[in-house]
């Protein structure tokens, strides 16, 4: 029993932490909130260039822009922290460019049945869409599909193969 | 008189001695059946136009019930049944004999004429003839090993039916052609239904076995399509937004069970197919897909992961509670009943990331493992109920291959065209 | 020798008479032989000694007168007295002759007599001896019988021992033989696929050497497979191994026999 009385606590105080970290990215959303109106406006300061955040190098949006695919844990269609930067990225940018759509395509690794992977492939795909009206995307400009397993990028039967098909595409 | 009275002393002392010992037989052995299929005898000077023999021999072992002798052991090749030596066939412990005659009756009209015989009491057990056209031959020869299947083991053999599959083939600059094929169930005759750039899978037999359901993406989604075998002819049932999928007739072939999502989340709903109408059976936040019906229709099963992880529950056709039907392992997918009902087939995974094809029986809840392999799919019973044809992964693909369903008998099915996968094991072709 | 031989004859006849009546009346007839005994024999010897003594004493008398002629009166007086006496002796002798002859007579009658008593008693010692050596006979006859019926019975016990011994050997054979033929038999029984449940009894006659002559269903399961199944593996499991002697596959009973496949 007390052996997994330490790892709950542990839990219980991650969970916690999460909780006050969620509250506390959510100030932080506010102002990253902030930001983007601030990039936008920079956006909007420089319209003479002509040039698109997509394909402007020199763009600050740019980087992160290029970043279009959200990988996912097995089984899951939680987007992890390490892709809030990209998926911000890409909201700021589709809200400024409002006629712009995206395809969300959603897919899964090989393992299990096809057609519980089509829906979990669609779950993800959800998922990112969620984030991105949250962040102020019209849904309108939003298209979500899933395939499933069935175009995975690494053909292997191993994790490092599943790990690259557990994804969402976000394709311009 | 003499005579009869000794007669009747012999049978008295048989009488007395029947009783001297009675040996109780409780146990036997469980083993895939001798039988000898002689080459056929063929009337003509020409290479006959399918070899009967072999393609029986092949049927019956396959099946995984029978060990048919290779054709360089036999000890004679007889073609009718008074040039049979009993005794040769007796000493081998050869109990089953199947002889027979390929005969051109005209052109393109042939008589395939076969016995079933019992080597030890000299008995025919079946005997037919049959008159065939050269494209009914192979056919023909698969009804005959469904009657010998069906004499010594009481199961009705399904030989003469064909699966369903879809095959992928890679043709460069990362494009790919999928294939829907309909085969005979030994693979061979595989005709093209459907080819396409995009991905083709979920393919279901009506009960009749002259349409197939399927999901295709040509048009970049999910959509489910009804296509009749024989004509081709094909229509969309279903393309709304999100997803379009898990095509299942219902046992009349009046309706599809399918997953859609129209509604933000995917669900299973049950189509009319002559309104095209839609009724929506689960309400669950959870994913709900990969129905399918039970015989008798009063049911539907299918897979959620509304507990938590993905597993099977059974709901009445016409919605309410479900109730679920697999606790063993982490992850029960994809389940189809039994011919008889009374039992289920599917994906499952027991916490060791492997994910096999199980055996569930329905009445006790008691569930197997039947394969040894680590990445299985899509189970379909034979209508016959005795094997399971799935897909499993290869090192460059997947192939299929076919367990019986009490998993002792493991068959690899080489088929041509690379990847194959998602095969499902038709209806009986006659009533 | 007369004597002798009387005297023989009398021991003879007493003892013949002693054993001849012994079973009968032991007291009274040994009196009886005893009187007669002393009776006879003292009548012949006193007329013996009397007329050797009167010789002897004329010889003497003779001597005397030749020597002393003056007793020559005295001594023929003597003489004539003598003479009388002789006389008077050779009467008596006659007379005693006479009661000799009558005597012999009437001891040869009695003598007679005796032989027919004898005889008569030899009869019945003849008949009592049958009677005994019958008795005798069947005695034996019955202590024979008796002596052979402990034999039989002993014999009988020895040949049921020997038989239960041979019971118990053939049941182990039987026993032995069952479980190998079972085990053959179920090796040779295939059962994939059949339904639970089923039963069948199949009858098998073999010839000596375990060669299966022919089997048959004595009672079907009802399921035409599960039957031929039965019969199959029966028959593949021929020739069976049955002891090599015929007399013992006889008598267990091997000539035919049933199994009951019930798995």
């Amino acid at each position: 029993m007390n052996k997994y009385l330490v790892p709950l606590l542990v839990l219980l105080v991650v969970v916690a932490g999460c909780t006050s970290s969620k509250t506390k990215s959510d100030k932080a959303a506010g102002t990253t909130d902030a930001q983007p109106g601030a990039v936008s406006s920079g956006v909007a300061s420089q319209p003479s260039t002509g040039m698109d955040a997509l394909t402007d190098p020199s763009n600050p949006l740019y980087n992160l822009l290029q970043e279009r695919v959200i990988y996912f844990e097995y089984n899951e269609s939680e987007i992890q922290e390490q892709y809030r930067a990209v998926i911000e990225a890409h909201a700021t940018y589709l809200s400024q460019n409002p006629q712009t759509t995206v395809t969300l395509e959603g897919h899964a690794d090989e393992r299990g049945s096809r057609e519980y992977n089509l829906a979990l492939g669609e779950r993800r795909a959800m998922a990112v869409e969620q984030q991105l009206t949250v962040l102020g995307v019209a849904a309108s400009q939003i298209r979500t599909v899933s395939y499933g397993e069935e175009r995975p990028i690494s053909a292997g039967h191993d994790e490092s193969s599943w790990g690259l098909n557990r994804r969402v595409e976000i394709i311009y | 008189m003499k005579r009869l009275l000794l007669l009747l002393l012999l049978m008295s002392h048989i009488a007395i001695a029947e009783d001297a010992l009675n040996i109780i037989i409780d146990e036997g052995v469980e083993g895939a059946l001798p039988i000898a299929v002689i080459p056929f005898g063929w009337n003509q000077d020409t290479l006959e136009p399918v070899d009967m023999a072999l393609t029986i021999t092949n049927d019956l072992a396959r099946s995984g019930r029978f060990v048919p002798m290779k054709e360089r052991d036999l000890p004679q090749r007889p073609n009718q049944f008074d040039q049979i030596n009993f005794k040769d066939w007796r000493l081998l412990g050869m109990e089953n004999l199947v002889i027979g005659n390929l005969v051109q009756t005209g052109v393109g009209t042939y008589e395939v004429e076969f016995r079933l015989v019992n080597t030890f009491n000299g008995r025919q057990l079946a005997g037919f003839r049959i008159p065939a056209p050269i494209t009914q031959l192979r056919r023909t020869a698969h009804r005959i090993s469904d009657i010998i299947f069906e004499k010594l083991t009481g199961v009705r053999g399904a030989f003469d039916t064909r699966i369903a599959y879809i095959t992928v083939k890679e043709m460069g600059q990362n494009k790919k052609q999928y294939n829907l094929l309909i085969a005979d169930a030994d693979g061979f005759n595989p005709q093209v239904l459907l080819s396409s750039q995009e991905p083709l899978l979920s393919p279901a037999w009506s009960p009749d076995g002259k349409r197939i359901a399927y999901v295709s993406f040509e048009s970049r989604n999910s959509a489910i399509w009804v296509q009749d075998i024989l004509t081709g002819a094909r229509t969309r049932v279903a393309g709304n937004k999100g997803i379009n999928s898990a095509p299942a007739w219902s046992p009349d072939g009046t309706r599809l069970a399918m997953t859609l999502s129209k509604d933000g989340n995917p669900d299973i709903y049950i189509m009319h197919l002559a309104t095209h109408t839609t009724q929506q059976l689960t309400f669950n936040r959870a994913i709900d897909t990969e129905p399918v019906w039970a015989v008798d229709g009063s049911k539907i099963a299918f897979t959620s992961d509304r507990g938590g992880s993905a597993q099977i529950y059974e709901s009445s056709a016409i919605g309410g509670e479900a109730r679920r039907l697999t606790f063993e392992g982490n992850y029960n997918a994809r389940p189809r009943y039994s011919p008889d009902g009374k039992a289920m087939t599917m994906v499952s995974s027991r916490n060791d990331g492997r994910y096999r094809i199980a055996y569930l029986e329905l009445s006790s809840g008691y569930s197997s493992i039947l394969t040894n392999t680590n990445l299985d799919e899509s189970p379909s019973f034979a209508p016959n109920g005795s094997m399971i044809i799935y897909a499993t992964a290869t090192r460059t693909g997947s192939e299929l291959a076919a367990v019986s369903a009490d998993g002792t008998v493991h068959q690899r099915l080489a088929m041509q065209g690379g990847e194959v996968r998602e095969p499902a094991w038709g209806p009986f072709l006659s009533p | 020798m007369q004597r002798s031989g009387t005297s023989f004859k009398s021991v003879f006849l007493s003892i013949l008479l002693h054993l001849g009546a012994a079973a009968l009346l032991i007291v009274s007839i040994d009196m009886n032989t005893r009187t007669l005994r002393q009776s006879h024999p003292e009548v012949v010897q006193a007329v013996i000694v009397d007329s050797k003594e009167v010789e002897k004493e004329l010889q003497k008398l003779q001597e005397i007168d030749k020597q002393k002629q003056k007793k020559q009166e005295e001594a023929e007086q003597k003489l004539k007295e003598a003479e009388q006496q002789l006389a008077a002796a050779k009467q008596q002798r006659k007379q005693e002759e006479i009661k000799v002859t009558e005597a012999k007579k009437k001891q040869e009658l009695e003598q007679k007599k005796r032989e027919e008593e004898q005889n008569k008693l030899a009869d019945i010692k003849k008949q009592q001896e049958e009677v005994k050596k019958k008795q005798l006979t069947e005695e034996a006859e019955r202590k024979r019988e008796e002596q052979d019926a402990a034999k039989q019975k002993q014999l009988a016990e020895k040949q049921k021992a020997d038989a239960a011994a041979q019971a118990q050997l053939d049941q182990q054979f039987k026993n032995n033989f069952s479980a190998e033929i079972g085990r053959r038999v179920s090796n040779n029984f295939n059962i994939s696929g059949l339904p639970p449940g089923l039963k069948c009894v199949i009858s098998v006659r073999l010839i000596p050497g375990g060669e299966i002559l022919n089997v048959s269903i004595k009672q079907s399961s009802g399921n035409e497979i599960f039957d031929n199944r039965a019969l199959v593996a029966v028959q593949k499991t021929s020739p069976l191994p049955v002891p090599l002697d015929t007399a013992t596959f006889e008598r267990l009973g091997l000539r035919q026999f049933s199994f009951t496949f019930i798995p």
